[in-house]
C-alpha cells in the first residue's frame, strides 16, 4: 500500500474537495433544476410551460396531463404570469385545487366569476409569498380579490420544501414585505451557498441522469364527469384540478379507514408562529394597500376526524382558525368557511379522503 | 458559533490555527496561548458577549481558590476554603441552571406564587463548573502543581471542548500547554486531526441530522397529545437513540481533532456505547469523561462500594439522580438518571449472583438486546419535554395504544380466516399519523443501518488505533481492528475517502443545527 508523507495527504484532501466543490456548484449552476441561476434550464421546457397555459386556458374543457410531465409549481406560475382578465386567484394547498369557477358544483359564486386557480400540493405560506409576487409584477391584469386557502400548517415557514421552486420570487416578495430591519439574510448569500447545498445536488444529478425534460404533453379533453374523471388528471381551464379516475375510485375505498388520526402538517412543533403570523399579515396589508380585496379560505376536515374531540389535531385546527379570524378581524377581511365540516354543511360522503373536499363540499363556501 | 457552520471551518478555525502556529514558531508561546485564549473567548461569546464577564469571573475565583489550596494536601485549615470554593461554584450553577426549577415546584408543592424572572442559562455552565471544581478538589488534594495563569485560562476556555466537552482534567491538559512540541505545525497532527474532525462533522450534519427528522415530530406529537402506536413510538425512540449518539460522539470526534490539530490530546468520550452487553460497560463507554467525574468526584467520595452493598446501591442510585440532574433541570432528567441508577442496581446485583460464569455467545446478544433496549426506553424521558410526554411514547412502546399494521396485511389475515377485530391490532399503516417525513421504507432502512454502525464498525479510536488520537481512560478496552485495512494510513485511498466524507459534510450543512449537549 502506497503511504504517502503526511503533507501529501493534506494536499491530496485539499485537492480533492476543492475539485468536488467546483464540480458540484458547477453542475447546479447549469442544470439548474429549481430555475435561481439561469433564465432558461435544462430542466425545464420553459416555451412548452408557456405554450400549455395558452392552450389550458383558451380550451373548453381543460386538458389531461400524464403523472410527472410537468413541474407543477412552473405551471402554476406561468398561469398566474398569463395576461388574461380574471376576477380571482386562490393561492393554497390541494385543498384548495378543487375550488373552480367552471364545474357544475362551482365555488365562491358570489366573488369569483373567472378564477385563476394557483393551488398546488402542499402549498405552504412561502407559497403565497412567491405567487402573489407574480401577479403582482403582472401589473396590467391584477385580480380584483385574491383568496388565500388557509390551512392548519400556513401560519408557519418551512412546512414544505417544494416552495424553493421558485425561491426568487419568494425572496423578492419577503425582502419587499420586510423592514430593512427585518430583513433576515442577503438573497444573494443564499444562492452562493445553494450552489453546494446536497438537495439541490441531488436533484441536479435527478435530472442528468434521468434525462427527464419537464415540458411534455399535454391532451385536449372533450367533455367528461368530473366526478368519474379520466385516466390522467385534468386541469380545468381555469387551474382548478380533477382528480385521475383511479385515484377516485380508491378515496371511495378507503375513505372507511379514516381513523381520526390524521396529522399531515398540523401537530409537528408549535400550532403557529409569531413571526409568520406577521409575514402573512405584512402581505394582506401590501394587497389591501394595491386596493386587491383579501378573502382567507378555510377549508373543511372530515367528519371522522372532528369527531375525535380528544385528538389534539381537533384543538390544532380550532386554535389555527381562531387566530385565523382573529387576524381576519384586525384586517377587516372576510373569511369563508370552517375546518369543521358540520359549519360548512358537508356530508360525510362529500370528501375524497380525510382532508380533500369534493366541489360539492366546496361549492357550498 | 457553531463547529458545523461554514464561518467556522472556512475562516475562524483556519485563522486562529494560522495564528496560533506563526505566533507559537517564532517562540513566542505566551502568546500564542493568549491568542488561542482570545479566539476562545471570541468563540464562546458569539452566541452571546454578556455571558463572557461570567465566564471570566469563574476563571479568576478559581484560580485564585486553587492558589489559596495548593501546598501540602489535605490541610485541615484549608478544608473551609475548599468548602466555600465548592459551594460558590455550585451557588453559580444552581441559581442559573435550576432557580426556575426549584421555584416552579415550590409554587407547584406548597401552592405560593413566587415569581421569579426567566434565568437565561449560561452555555456550557455545567462543563466549566465541573471542570474547575474537580480543579479545586485536587487542590486541596496536593495534587496540582503551581500552574501559569494564562495557562489556567486557557484549560478552562479552550474551545474545541469548551461548550460540550470532553470534560477534561487539569492533569491532562495543563502540561500539554507546557510541551514546546504543542508550538510547532506538525503535518502529522494537522493530518490526524482532520480526517477525525471530518468523521465527526460527517456524524453529525449528515448522520445525526439525518435522524432528527424522523425523532422530533414523534416527540413533538407526543407532547401534543397524539396517540402513538407502536412502531410510531418505537421509531421515535430508535431515531432519537441514533441522533443523540451520532450528535454527541461526532462533536466529542469533532473536538479531538481540533485539539488535535493544535497539538493537543483531549480525553476520549464515547467508545461504541451500544455494543455494550451491560448497563455497567454502557458508563464505560458513553460519555466517558462525564462518568469518570461522577464517579470521582460524587461516587467514592459518597462512600462508594466501601460501605456495604445497601449502602453502595444508595450512592449508585443518588450518582445517577444527580448525573441526570446536571443534564438539565426536569423531572424527565431525574427519571432517567434514576432509570439508570436502577439499571445499574440490578446489573451489579446480577453480577453478584452469577459471579465467574462466562457469557456464551447467545448469552451475549441476548445481553446486547437487553441492555440496548432499557438504554432506548431511557432515552425517552431524556428526550421528553414532560413526564406527560414521555409517559404517552413509553405506552406506545408497550403496545397499550394498540399495533397499526400495513393495510395491505388486512386482507392476508382474512385470507388465512384470522379476524384481529378484538385484537389490540389495526390495519391503518405502521405509521398511521402520518409522523415520519417521507417513505416510512426509506426511514426504517435508515435506522437499521445505523443500528448496523454504531454495533458492527470500528469507532473513530479503532479506526486511528495507531496513532493515538486522544487520551483514553480505559486504554485496555480499546480493541483493535479485525481486519488491518480498516485502520487508518495516510494512503491515497484515505486521502480520497476522506475528501469525499467532507464534502458530502459540506453540502449538508446548508441547515445549521445545534448540536443536542449544548442545552447541558
Amino acid at each position: 500500500m502506497t503511504i504517502y508523507s503526511y503533507n501529501s495527504y493534506i494536499k491530496t484532501i485539499f485537492y480533492y474537495v476543492i475539485f468536488f466543490i467546483i464540480l458540484i456548484a458547477l453542475t447546479n449552476f447549469i442544470i439548474d433544476p429549481g430555475k435561481v441561476y439561469l433564465k432558461y434550464s435544462f430542466y425545464e421546457n420553459e416555451d412548452a410551460a408557456e405554450e400549455y397555459v395558452k392552450k389550458l386556458t383558451s380550451s373548453k374543457y381543460g386538458l389531461s396531463i400524464p403523472k410527472n410531465t410537468w413541474n407543477e409549481r412552473n405551471l402554476k406560475k406561468m398561469l398566474a404570469k398569463y395576461p388574461i382578465d380574471y376576477d380571482c386567484a386562490i393561492i393554497g394547498s390541494s385543498h384548495v385545487m378543487q375550488v373552480s369557477t367552471v364545474r357544475k358544483y362551482n365555488s365562491l359564486q358570489d366573488l369569483c366569476s373567472s378564477m385563476k386557480n394557483l393551488g398546488v400540493s402542499g402549498g405552504s405560506l412561502e407559497d403565497y409569498l412567491a405567487l402573489t409576487n407574480v401577479i403582482l409584477n403582472n401589473k396590467k391584469h391584477l385580480p380584483k380579490t385574491i383568496v388565500f386557502g388557509v390551512d392548519p400548517w400556513s401560519l408557519k415557514l418551512n412546512q414544505d420544501a417544494r416552495w424553493s421552486e421558485y425561491k426568487q420570487d419568494y425572496f423578492d416578495m419577503r425582502n419587499k414585505l420586510l423592514l430593512p430591519n427585518e430583513s433576515t439574510s442577503s438573497n444573494d448569500k443564499d444562492l452562493i451557498f445553494n450552489l453546494i447545498n446536497l438537495q439541490y445536488f441531488k436533484r441536479s444529478l435527478g435530472v442528468l441522469f434521468t434525462g427527464e425534460i419537464l415540458g411534455g404533453s399535454s391532451i385536449q379533453v372533450s367533455e367528461f364527469i368530473y366526478s368519474n374523471g379520466l385516466t390522467n388528471p385534468v386541469t380545468l381551464p381555469d387551474g382548478s384540478h380533477v382528480y385521475a379516475s383511479e385515484y377516485i375510485k380508491n378515496a371511495r375505498q378507503s375513505i372507511n379507514k379514516i381513523s381520526g388520526r390524521h396529522n399531515y402538517k398540523i401537530v409537528q412543533g408549535k400550532f403557529y408562529q409569531p413571526h409568520a403570523v406577521n409575514l402573512f399579515k405584512k402581505l394582506i396589508t401590501r394587497l389591501q394597500e394595491k386596493e386587491i380585496n383579501v378573502v382567507l379560505l378555510l377549508t373543511p376536515y372530515h367528519h371522522k376526524v372532528w369527531n375525535i374531540e380528544s385528538q389534539p389535531i381537533v384543538e390544532v385546527m380550532k386554535t389555527v382558525e381562531n387566530k385565523v379570524r382573529s387576524l381576519a378581524e384586525s384586517l377587516e377581511i372576510q373569511v369563508i368557511g370552517s375546518y369543521n365540516p358540520y359549519t360548512v354543511g358537508c356530508l360525510p360522503d362529500e370528501f375524497y379522503d380525510a382532508m380533500h373536499a369534493k366541489s360539492e363540499c366546496l361549492s357550498k363556501l | 458559533m457553531l463547529f458545523n457552520s461554514y464561518s467556522f471551518i472556512f475562516l475562524f478555525l483556519p485563522v486562529v490555527l494560522l495564528g496560533f502556529h506563526l505566533i507559537g514558531k517564532q517562540g513566542h508561546h505566551r502568546v500564542a496561548i493568549a491568542w488561542l485564549v482570545g479566539a476562545s473567548l471570541f468563540f464562546y461569546g458569539w452566541w452571546n458577549p454578556a455571558y463572557l464577564g461570567l465566564m471570566l469571573v469563574s476563571i479568576f475565583f478559581n484560580y485564585g481558590v486553587g492558589v489559596a489550596l495548593g501546598g501540602a494536601p489535605k490541610q485541615p485549615n484549608k478544608k473551609p476554603v475548599l468548602i466555600f470554593g465548592v459551594i460558590i461554584n455550585l451557588g453559580l450553577l444552581a441559581y442559573f441552571k435550576y432557580a426556575n426549577f426549584f421555584v416552579d415546584n415550590l409554587n407547584n408543592v406548597a401552592g405560593t406564587n413566587i415569581v421569579l424572572e426567566q434565568i437565561i442559562l449560561p452555555l456550557a455552565i455545567s462543563f466549566f463548573t465541573f471542570q474547575q471544581i474537580a480543579y479545586l478538589v485536587d487542590a486541596w488534594r496536593g495534587e496540582t502543581r503551581e500552574y501559569n495563569f494564562l495557562h489556567y485560562c486557557l484549560f478552562v476556555t479552550f474551545f474545541p471542548q469548551l461548550i460540550a466537552g470532553p470534560i477534561v482534567h487539569h492533569k491532562e491538559m495543563l502540561p500539554q500547554f507546557a510541551k514546546d512540541l504543542v508550538y510547532k505545525l506538525r503535518s502529522k497532527n494537522l493530518a490526524i486531526g482532520l480526517t477525525i474532525f471530518a468523521i465527526g462533522l460527517f456524524k453529525k450534519v449528515v448522520l445525526a441530522d439525518g435522524m432528527a427528522v424522523y425523532a422530533t415530530p414523534v416527540f413533538d406529537a407526543a407532547e401534543a397529545g397524539v396517540v402513538l402506536t407502536f412502531f410510531e413510538a418505537w421509531g421515535g425512540a430508535l431515531a432519537y437513540t441514533f441522533q443523540l449518539y451520532f450528535d454527541f460522539s461526532g462533536y466529542s470526534d469533532m473536538a479531538i481533532g481540533i485539539a488535535r490539530m493544535f497539538g493537543i490530546r483531549l480525553p476520549l468520550n464515547f467508545n461504541s456505547p451500544y455494543k455494550a452487553t451491560s448497563i455497567i460497560e454502557f458508563w464505560r463507554r458513553w460519555h466517558i469523561t462525564l462518568s469518570r467525574f461522577l464517579k470521582d468526584y460524587l461516587y467514592i467520595p459518597l462512600g462508594g462500594s466501601r460501605k456495604g452493598k445497601p449502602r453502595r446501591y444508595a450512592n449508585l442510585m443518588i450518582t445517577m439522580i444527580l448525573g441526570g440532574l446536571w443534564h438539565g433541570a426536569g423531572w424527565t432528567f431525574v427519571l432517567w438518571g434514576a432509570l439508570h441508577g436502577f439499571y445499574l442496581i440490578i446489573n451489579h446485583g446480577w453480577r453478584a449472583i452469577f459471579k465467574g460464569r462466562n457469557k456464551t455467545k447467545i448469552g451475549s446478544f441476548f445481553a446486547w438486546m437487553i441492555t440496548f433496549i432499557a438504554i432506548v426506553i431511557a432515552w425517552v424521558p431524556f428526550r421528553a419535554e414532560s413526564i406527560k410526554g414521555a409517559e404517552n411514547i413509553l405506552a406506545g412502546m408497550a403496545g397499550l395504544h394498540g399495533v397499526s399494521l400495513p393495510i395491505s396485511l388486512e386482507s392476508k389475515f382474512l385470507d388465512y380466516g384470522l379476524s384481529l377485530s378484538e385484537s389490540i391490532f389495526i390495519f391503518n399503516g405502521m405509521f398511521n399519523n402520518g409522523l415520519f417525513v417521507g417513505d416510512n421504507i426509506f426511514a426504517i432502512i435508515w435506522i437499521f443501518l445505523l443500528l448496523l454502525m454504531s454495533t458492527l464498525l470500528p469507532n473513530t479510536q479503532q479506526f486511528m488505533f495507531n496513532f493515538k488520537p486522544a487520551l483514553e481512560t480505559y486504554r485496555d478496552e480499546i480493541i483493535q481492528v479485525r481486519y488491518k485495512w480498516m485502520e487508518w494510513k495516510e494512503t491515497p485511498f484515505f486521502g480520497l475517502f476522506i475528501s469525499i466524507v467532507i464534502t458530502i459534510s459540506i453540502l449538508s450543512l446548508s441547515g445549521e443545527s445545534e448540536f443536542l449537549y449544548f442545552q447541558f
